[in-house]
């Protein structure tokens, strides 16, 4: 079952080459996203062990796994509207220089391709093939950020390419050094598996180890968002359609993130914990300053959205870097990060297509002009600054407790100021969008003609409120009711990396 | 008590590979025009993929000769004409010297390699020796390739300083294998490739939207 989970999605990604109904292929996404969701949780139930000696699915692998199959079913349904509208659109906007879409079988096809490294990633034991599939994760990305082939997406993909990839070309490196580290006199040849480096962590030489570590740190780090690896992050977020960025930004990050993750139980396993946890620690932080900076006063609201998640994982890896209770609120900050920024990314997209402005300042009157949107953005504004009842309030009040209870009085300090900062940062964007009166092109015709560009402004189709609806709805459900089997999940997934 | 380095217990056709790759790496730094740097660079592919053959992996001889032409095809032949065909798509421009300059980019080269013997010297010897006997010039190779990444001003060459880091990084990764563990040099290898494909696909779309390949001029996106 675990074979037919990892290839599943490379099948239907080259089906969708061959595929010529625009129709026929767009269902491709849903059906291929629901048929993963399904075998994942089959893959759990029925105990798939491990697999061709490289792959198997533990807890953490699991929980990852989940959310992206999640993701990725929902957002599919948002993707086949996207694609219609765009349809829609592509010939009416005239100011975009040199707007020719990538077609749309390579659009799909690479969409799919992404879920299968992505799906690669999660059941990933052997750290060689990890690193492949993250590489894969990175490439598959890249024709979805240039999907308009505008100039300033291409820059993006430029650099997105270029920073990525330098940076996974680092955590290779790392990996190398790793191996040497776990060679030892008398006991030269462990293989790079997850089960086997685990199971005698005694003897590993502490130089090489920490090389290897700061290695496969910067590189994955550069390609989680973490500050000041996160460069690439805003451009590629803000240009990337914005189902694309949802994907990124939920599914994509967390793929890096497990990277780090598993480089981290190696480390607990070696004796090496505080040292990584330090480093967590001090990175963490820092993302979450840098990202409070450049949020505060931010006149792009995809950018906005893009900082936001780099302060998400910035409390991701302070979570992780505290240890015990504060892994679990990492672990829930995960799951609820990529459910409302996904769910914000998408809304984003809805606001682009009406306004045609990524500009803070010219959106207005959201509430009135996309009523749906707009009450889901505010939503989704609380769900990010972490405001209750949504999961990430229960994510950063329990990392909270931890740095209390662990006595960091700095740290807590240092990190209540930067979400305190942050939130008015998002607060200044998100009220103004939402409130005052709507843009006179907008609100003169009242919906029913043409806009000064010429495009008929968007009506806001089921497809386009549904999937942020049900992210953000279940954002909240986790926020004040977790079900026993998610609660035991994210218990068992925090135990490899709680650090006692 | 004098310190011996381990590179000269290597064979001396394995010797003779690393100088010249070490030769290619100060090459690659100081060529000015693009057509100059994609040959050193596939000379330099060449010359890493005959390591395997000539420090006999622990594989059958077919096997190791299939490798070798694997990686020569890809190194040495592949990725060069990728990039010759995107250098002739671009139009022609005037080279434009690395911000650092040509000569204080060979000297920070230089640097470069002498930081990497330092290390090869400094590290704790592994369980593998021949890992640290190629240290010094696979981390020298990967430090010339970060090099050119960051002091060259078209995005071509950029690619083809990610390439030099891969290089290094792959002569690092020779003396790890093992057994039937090539695969995951060839799985990384094929992984490199679709990489150059997707980077040159994305310079010769950003050329037709921007009209230049220059990164100094690709700077629109900013807070």
């Amino acid at each position: 079952m675990l074979a037919v989970l990892v290839i599943l999605p490379f099948l239907a990604g080259v089906a969708a080459f061959f595929i010529y109904s625009d129709k026929v292929r767009r269902l491709l996404l849903p059906l291929t996203a629901a048929a993963e969701l399904a075998l994942a949780v089959c893959c759990r139930a029925g105990g798939a062990g491990p697999l061709w000696g490289v792959l198997a699915l533990d807890d953490l692998g699991f929980l990852v796994l989940l959310v992206t199959c999640l993701l990725f079913f929902v957002i599919s349904f948002h993707i086949m509207d996207y694609l219609v509208r765009e349809g829609e659109h592509a010939v009416v906007l005239p100011n975009r220089l040199h707007f020719t879409n990538v077609p749309e079988a390579v659009f799909t096809a690479c969409l799919l391709l992404f879920l299968g490294t992505a799906v690669l990633v999660a059941v990933s034991s052997h750290l060689g093939l990890l690193w492949v599939a993250i590489e894969g994760t990175t490439l598959a990305c890249a024709p979805l950020i240039y999907f308009h082939r505008t100039a300033q997406s291409l820059e993006a993909t430029w650099k997105y390419l270029i920073i990525c990839s330098v940076g996974i070309a680092f955590a290779l490196l790392g990996n190398f050094l790793l191996d040497v580290a776990w060679q030892v006199p008398g006991r030269p040849n462990v293989g790079m598996t997850m089960q086997e480096m685990l199971a005698d962590p005694r003897h590993v030489n502490p130089a090489w180890f920490k090389a290897a570590f700061i290695f496969i740190f910067i590189g994955y780090g550069a390609k989680t968002g973490l500050a000041p690896m996160h460069s690439w992050l805003p451009d590629a977020h803000s240009e990337a359609p914005s189902p694309i960025s949802a994907l990124l930004s939920g599914a994509l990050l967390n793929c890096a993130l497990l990277g780090i993750l598993r480089l981290h139980q190696l480390s607990l396993a070696a004796g090496f914990g505080e040292f990584s946890q330090e480093l967590f620690v001090i990175f963490g932080l820092f993302s979450m300053a840098i990202a409070g900076l450049f949020i505060v006063g931010q006149g792009d609201y995809k950018r906005m959205l893009a900082y936001s998640s780099v302060e998400h994982m910035g409390v991701i890896l302070l979570g992780i870097g505290l240890g015990g209770l504060g892994v679990r609120g990492g672990l829930l900050q995960l799951v609820c990060h990529s459910l409302a920024k996904a769910a914000l990314f998408m809304l984003a997209g809805n606001i682009l297509f009406t306004y045609h402005s990524k500009a803070v300042r010219l959106v207005s009157g959201l509430g009135r002009v996309l009523p749906w949107t707009g009450a889901l953005w505010l939503a989704g504004f609380f769900a990010a600054a972490g405001c209750p009842p949504f999961g990430i309030f229960t994510s950063e009040f329990t990392i909270l407790r931890a740095l209390l209870r662990d006595g960091f009085s700095l740290t807590a300090l240092i990190y209540l100021f930067s979400l305190a900062f942050i939130f008015a940062g998002l607060a200044w964007a998100c009220l103004r969008m939402f409130l005052g009166q709507p843009p006179a092109s907008l609100a003169s015709d009242g919906h029913t003609g043409r806009t000064e560009g010429g495009v008929s402004p968007l009506r806001e189709r089921p497809f386009s409120i549904v999937s942020p609806l049900v992210l953000l709805a279940l954002c909240a459900v986790l926020g004040v009711f977790q079900p026993a089997w998610f609660k035991e999940l994210l218990l068992a997934a925090a135990g490899g990396i709680a650090g006692f | 008590m004098p310190v011996s380095l381990p590179l000269f217990s290597l064979s001396p056709w394995v010797q003779a590979i690393l100088g010249l790759i070490l030769i290619l790496n100060l090459g690659l730094l100081a060529a000015e025009r693009q057509q100059i740097c994609i040959r050193l660079l596939a000379l330099q592919g060449a010359a890493i993929s005959f390591l395997p053959l000539v420090m006999e992996w622990d594989v059958a001889a077919w096997t190791l000769f299939a490798l070798t032409l694997a990686f020569l095809f890809i190194k040495g032949i592949a990725l060069p004409h990728m990039l010759r065909r995107a250098h002739r798509s671009l139009p022609a421009s005037a080279p434009v010297p690395p911000y650092l300059g040509y000569t204080r980019s060979i000297l920070a080269g230089l640097l470069g390699f002498a930081f990497a013997l330092w290390l090869a010297v400094s590290m704790p010897t592994p369980a593998n020796p021949l890992f640290l006997a190629l240290f010094a010039p696979a981390f020298g190779t990967i430090l010339t390739g970060l090099l050119l990444i960051v002091t060259r001003r078209k995005a071509l060459t950029q690619i083809m300083g990610y390439l030099v880091m891969e290089n290094g990084i792959f002569l690092l990764g020779i003396p790890l294998v093992r057994g039937d563990t090539y695969w995951l040099e060839l799985t990384v290898m094929l992984d490199i490739w679709v990489g150059i494909f997707v980077m040159v696909l994305a310079v010769y779309h950003l050329n037709r939207a921007v009209h230049t390949t220059d990164v100094d001029r690709i700077n629109s996106l900013r807070d």
